[in-house]
């Protein structure tokens, strides 16, 4: 036997709804919804007029922040020298020649411990000092990261071993 | 908000206040408020921060030790060595004086043909004790001795 199934009269085909929407309280109703609705909305355009220009200044100015902040984190720091101490054993100019001899046998595929020792050695405290500030902070090779000073340098590109070479030659200040 | 007359006037003055302190700070150089009196290095005045007991005759003890047997102890050398400075080394040269030794054995064995050894000084020991590149490594820390 065929089981029975009822008609699926839903919403305005529903001939009851029909008759309450078609009656001036239902049309009255339906009205004052579409109002409510349409006031909402109009609301809901104000208050996102407003909120968005305010996030976007607030965004902007997180990124400013972080950008300030980065730029001053990452700033380059120069050491002072000690009057204490014997003059540096450098001139200024020495010591721009031995940071850019140093980059260079640091920079690209492989670094030459023995050419940065043979840089390192000798220095006094302020000649070391001198030698730091003139090297300041330098381009990494490759695309990814951060500049990095002379001390960051070594650290990066020279293993245990010939980290205690260095030291063994300049001792002390790294 | 619209900035005052008065608004105006402070932010010029305290945008003025940065830049005479970041124009200070470039200016003037910045010097090491440590007092420390001591050069790390061993290259300045001072002996080294990190040996201030030092001792030639137990460097040169140490020295000998690691050199006078059959073959050479190159890590004892240089942690001998590792804090003492140019002057240091000077003692330490003065200190090890000449010591007997075989320059074809490496050691201080006397053949049974000879009566005596010659006594030789620190640098000729180290470098025929060390291989040219620990030598050098010796020689770029104490150019004046080596």
């Amino acid at each position: 036997m065929k089981p029975i199934t009822l008609p699926k009269n839903k919403g305005l085909k529903n001939p009851a709804v029909a008759a309450v929407a078609s009656s001036p309280e239902g049309k009255e109703a339906i009205g004052n919804a579409i109002k409510r609705a349409q006031r909402q909305q109009d609301v809901a355009i104000e208050v996102a007029g407003k909120i968005i220009p305010f996030m976007f200044k607030v965004g902007v100015a997180c990124i400013a922040g972080y950008v300030v902040y980065r730029i001053y984190n990452k700033r380059f720091v120069k050491l002072g020298e000690n009057n204490s101490l014997n003059p540096a054993n450098i001139s200024e100019g020495q010591a721009a020649n031995k940071a850019e001899t140093i980059y260079q046998a640091m920079y690209g595929w492989g670094a030459d411990v023995e050419e940065v020792a043979g840089q390192l050695a000798g220095l006094n405290y302020n000649g070391w000092v001198r030698l730091y500030n003139a090297f300041g902070n330098r381009e990494p090779f490759g695309v990814f990261g951060d500049k990095m000073n002379l001390v960051e340098w070594l650290n990066d590109q020279f293993d245990a071993d010939e980290m205690a070479e260095l030291r063994f030659v300049l001792p002390g200040v790294f | 908000m619209k900035m005052t007359p008065q608004n105006v006037k402070y932010l010029k003055i305290g945008i003025g206040v940065v830049a005479a302190i970041t124009l200070y700070k470039i200016i003037v150089p910045k010097t090491d408020g440590s007092g420390s009196t001591y050069d790390p290095t061993g290259n300045g005045t001072g002996g080294t921060a990190n040996n201030p007991n030092f001792n030639a005759v137990a460097v040169k003890n140490a020295l000998l030790d690691a050199m006078k047997e059959t073959g050479t102890e190159e890590e004892e050398i240089f942690a001998a060595l590792q804090n003492v400075s140019q002057a240091q080394f000077a003692q330490v040269v003065a200190a090890f004086k000449k010591q007997p030794y075989n320059p074809t054995t490496g050691n201080q064995y006397m053949p049974i043909w000879q009566s005596n050894l010659t006594d030789y000084n620190l640098q000729f020991w180290l470098k025929e004790e060390l291989s040219p590149s620990d030598y050098a490594k010796l020689r770029q820390k104490y150019p004046q001795y080596l």
